[in-house]
């Protein structure tokens, strides 16, 4: 039972491995600007309004040329996550090779309920299409 | 079933028959050890982050609820509150993800087949 789990979870890890670096490859080639190749947000596309995953292509093509500002100027909170995923997944390949797992942060509820109504104002708030709140929107 | 008090079998009744303890099958209280069973159960966190900042964002808003509440409810003592909590975000982040980037690969399959037919016209 054990056995498969660490296999189920080391699967996972591979495969999370390996989309990785050919989204990052089609991000860096393709800008979302000027390329027809990418998806809209279906949100975006039904209502007119910013979801707080839109922006997130550009800003990732951005980050990937090595343009942090205008990347934050996309979707800063998506950028601002991107640590926070990282260690996320560091951790669970530090957790496949020596069997431990890095230290565990944000394990207080409290964290939660903060992302969840973080999420929800940066959600409403870059709609708002004046000035301090227009630099959420992408 | 026998009772734990005083030993006499019983059949499927609530109580004792004997001493009248109740024979209720005992749900495990973590009180000192909640450290280790906050471990045990994923909150799914980072699979709700992702799907919201990185998908398509009605299912992601979902599955950070139900993440939020895991730690919440393992915080309050309701084990299995908690698992079922972790079960459903790990789903709706799944579901997020796997529509919206199933969505993206058919878009861009798509596009590619529409751009080699349309390479073809001309």
């Amino acid at each position: 039972m054990g056995f498969n789990i660490k296999i189920l979870k080391k699967l996972k890890i591979f495969f999370i491995l390996s989309l990785i670096l050919p989204v990052f490859f089609f991000l860096f080639i393709f800008d979302p600007l000027s390329s027809k190749v990418y998806p809209f947000c279906p949100f975006y596309k039904l209502t007119g309004l910013y979801c707080p995953g839109c922006g997130t292509a550009r800003a990732l093509h951005q980050l990937v040329h090595g343009h942090l500002l205008n990347a934050l100027s996309m979707n800063p909170l998506m950028i601002i996550s991107i640590p926070f995923l990282f260690y996320s997944l560091l951790s669970h390949i530090v957790f496949l090779v020596r069997g431990r797992s890095l230290p565990e942060i944000f394990t207080s509820p409290f964290w939660g309920w903060f992302l969840l109504v973080i999420v929800i104002l940066f959600w409403i708030l870059r709609n708002i299409p004046f000035y301090p709140f227009k630099y959420l929107a992408p | 079933m026998y009772c734990r008090k005083c030993g006499a079998q019983n059949e499927n009744t609530q109580f004792c028959v004997n001493c009248g303890e109740p024979l209720k099958t005992v749900i495990p209280v973590y009180q000192d050890s909640s450290r280790p069973m906050m471990q045990s159960v994923p909150s799914h966190l980072v699979e709700a982050i992702l799907s919201t900042l990185f998908c398509c964002m009605p299912l992601g808003i979902v599955a950070i609820v139900f993440a939020a509440q895991v730690n919440s409810k393992l915080q309050m003592g309701d084990y299995n509150g908690a698992l079922s909590a972790s079960k459903n975000a790990g789903l709706f982040s799944w579901l997020s993800i796997g529509l919206g980037a199933g969505v993206s690969i058919l878009y861009i399959l798509f596009y590619v087949i529409m751009g080699l037919a349309g390479a073809g016209n001309y």
